[in-house]
């Protein structure tokens, strides 16, 4: 009812759901009715507090993670980024801050933090890891230098299920923890923060902001100059897949429903977005067979909004859902399935990779349950059988750009489709 | 699986800090690169079959987070396989056990055989 907002399983014996109840309608039990809820903002003075050391910071960075669960969230962070004219980073797991927005900095997080003063995390899911860093042998070194402050707003702490599970590893470092949702702090902290600046700052922060908006320019062009190599490779590049899909999209009402962990966040380096709807962040788990079934959900939300549904899934990841496509033909719930097939579960490939390099052995047989080849899954054949349409596999780069557009037609008309894409791994 | 995700994607961050301060090393060291010719044809068979492409791509293009560019226009063979015999982090290690001086120059070999890229200008869905 209140954040931190979570799956609820509620299990109910089969005896209960099928018995009549005891004494009959009239002694029904009756249903509580839903109250207005109020979400846990911060307390007053931490508020103050914050507000305080970021007007006073000459280097402040604003790290966003599990942080906008509303379409308030998005507006809420972009209004105290501009104020301040601090930095965001923003870690992709929700739809925090607009992808081309000149405050946004994600691409240069760790440089950031490593020379921040005052570091404020929205509700940061691992905060440990956010200002550590971690060599192969295990050995640990703060990213934030000595001396700076550490803040975090998050509801997490509020209901904790277990210390690992709910917060990973404890992060000591943390100057000012507040227990509160940060959403709904958002705007005590934007009003406290404008009354605590002084108009002495605001010429400062006028050319830090100007400042960050170059950065932003030179670091969407180097994304650019970064992916020309490979471009016409096949395997299709994945930032070329990327690209040919915003291309076929982008002057409509989309709506990307995947993560972009596994196509290295191409999508936020190169895309724009400004809506809350226009990406549904992570997964907060790291799961497989996740993206499949969330997207058709998302797609369902989305049908009576008339947006452009899109969803860039692992050929892993589709592999455990299939007969999602059968429901989205079944309903008729437009989408479009992209398949980032690179024919193996990429993730545990890289990893046994480096395992065995560093054993010596097996080095041979990394493929073991990581390649999905031999036979290799005809992903739209697939499609088609369950009533959903098709194309590919798609492993000329030339011919992506036809299949997606084909396709999207195929989804504004009402219907669901899928274009397989033969990829690099990331 | 969380961690494992985030260790891998340290890959580029960990890869490039590698490169860098190797290349310091082999600055100082007045190194060359004098190695032997190598076959880019078998070179690019290794490319694939020993997993250099994971991280960067079957082109050496780098996929701008957990492997960095090595093509065109490679680092120092030297560099490269310092890097390989003692990387730092998550870049896996190649030992000669596992990739022998000669598969590394037919690597490198298939890395200086990979053209130049087209500039930004000349794709259009990167204007």
């Amino acid at each position: 009812m209140t954040p931190p907002y979570g799956p609820v399983l509620l299990a109910v014996d089969t005896y209960m759901q099928e018995d009549e109840i005891p004494g009959g309608e009239e002694r029904r039990p009756p249903i509580p009715k839903l109250p207005r809820i109020s979400s846990p903002a911060g307390e007053q003075g931490a508020v103050k507090e914050i507000a305080r050391l970021l007007v006073n910071a000459d280097r402040p960075v604003i790290c966003a993670d599990r942080l906008a669960r509303t379409p308030e969230g998005l507006k809420r962070l972009i209004e105290l980024a501009e104020t301040l004219q601090a930095p965001v980073c923003d870690t992709t797991n929700r739809m925090n801050f607009p992808w081309r927005h000149p405050l946004n900095q994600t691409s240069r997080q760790r440089s950031l933090l490593s020379t921040a003063d005052v570091l404020l995390a929205l509700e940061p899911s691992d905060p440990f890891n956010l200002v550590t860093n971690k060599d192969r042998y295990g050995n640990l070194s703060p990213i934030l230098p000595a001396g700076s402050t550490s803040i975090t707003v998050s509801a997490a702490q509020l209901s904790p299920k277990g210390n690992y599970q709910t917060a990973q590893r404890y992060a000591g470092d943390v100057s000012l923890a507040v227990e509160a949702d940060a959403e709904a702090t958002l705007p005590l902290l934007i009003e406290e923060v404008k009354r605590q600046l002084p108009a002495s700052r605001k010429s400062a922060l006028q050319a830090r902001g100007l400042a960050f908006a170059q950065a932003h320019r030179d670091d969407l062009n180097l994304a650019k100059q970064t992916v020309v190599y490979g471009w016409d490779d096949s395997p299709i590049s994945v930032p070329r897949l990327c690209q040919e899909l915003y291309a076929a999209i982008k002057d409509d009402d989309w709506s990307l429903v995947s993560d972009t962990e596994f196509q290295s966040h191409w999508p936020q380096k190169l895309w724009a977005a400004n809506k809350h709807y226009q990406y549904i962040g992570g997964h907060g788990a790291q799961g497989i067979g996740y993206l499949t079934p969330a997207g058709l959900g998302a797609a369902l939300a989305n049908q009576k909004h008339g947006r452009l549904t899109v969803s860039i899934v692992g050929d892993g990841d589709l592999m455990f859902v299939p007969g999602t496509l059968w429901t989205a033909a079944h309903e008729n719930i437009p989408i479009l399935y992209v398949v980032h097939n690179n024919r193996c579960y990429h993730q545990e490939l890289m990893q046994m990779q480096f395992i065995a390099n560093r054993r010596q052995r097996g080095i041979d047989r990394l493929g073991i349950a990581c390649n999905i080849s031999h036979p290799d899954i005809h992903y739209a054949d697939l499609a088609k059988s369950m009533g959903v349409y098709g194309e590919g596999p798609i492993e000329d780069p030339k011919d992506l750009g036809p299949a997606l557009r084909r396709a999207v037609a195929v989804v504004k008309r009402g219907q669901p489709a899928l274009v397989d894409v033969i990829s690099q791994g990331r | 699986m969380r961690e494992l995700v985030r260790l891998t994607a340290n890959l580029a961050r960990l890869c490039i800090a590698s490169i860098g301060a190797t290349a310091i090393v082999l600055a100082q060291a007045g190194a060359q690169d004098a190695a032997p010719a190598g076959s880019a044809a078998r070179g690019k068979q290794l490319f694939a079959v020993d997993g250099c492409y994971e991280c960067h791509g079957y082109q050496g293009q780098g996929n701008g987070r957990d492997g960095p560019k090595l093509a065109p226009d490679p680092p120092p063979l030297a560099l490269i396989a310092l890097v390989l015999r003692k990387p730092i982090d998550r870049m896996p290690v190649y030992t000669s056990k596992v990739l022998s001086d000669n598969d590394v120059a037919d690597i490198y070999a298939y890395l200086q055989s990979i053209p130049k890229a087209k500039s930004v200008s000349d794709i259009p869905l990167l204007r």
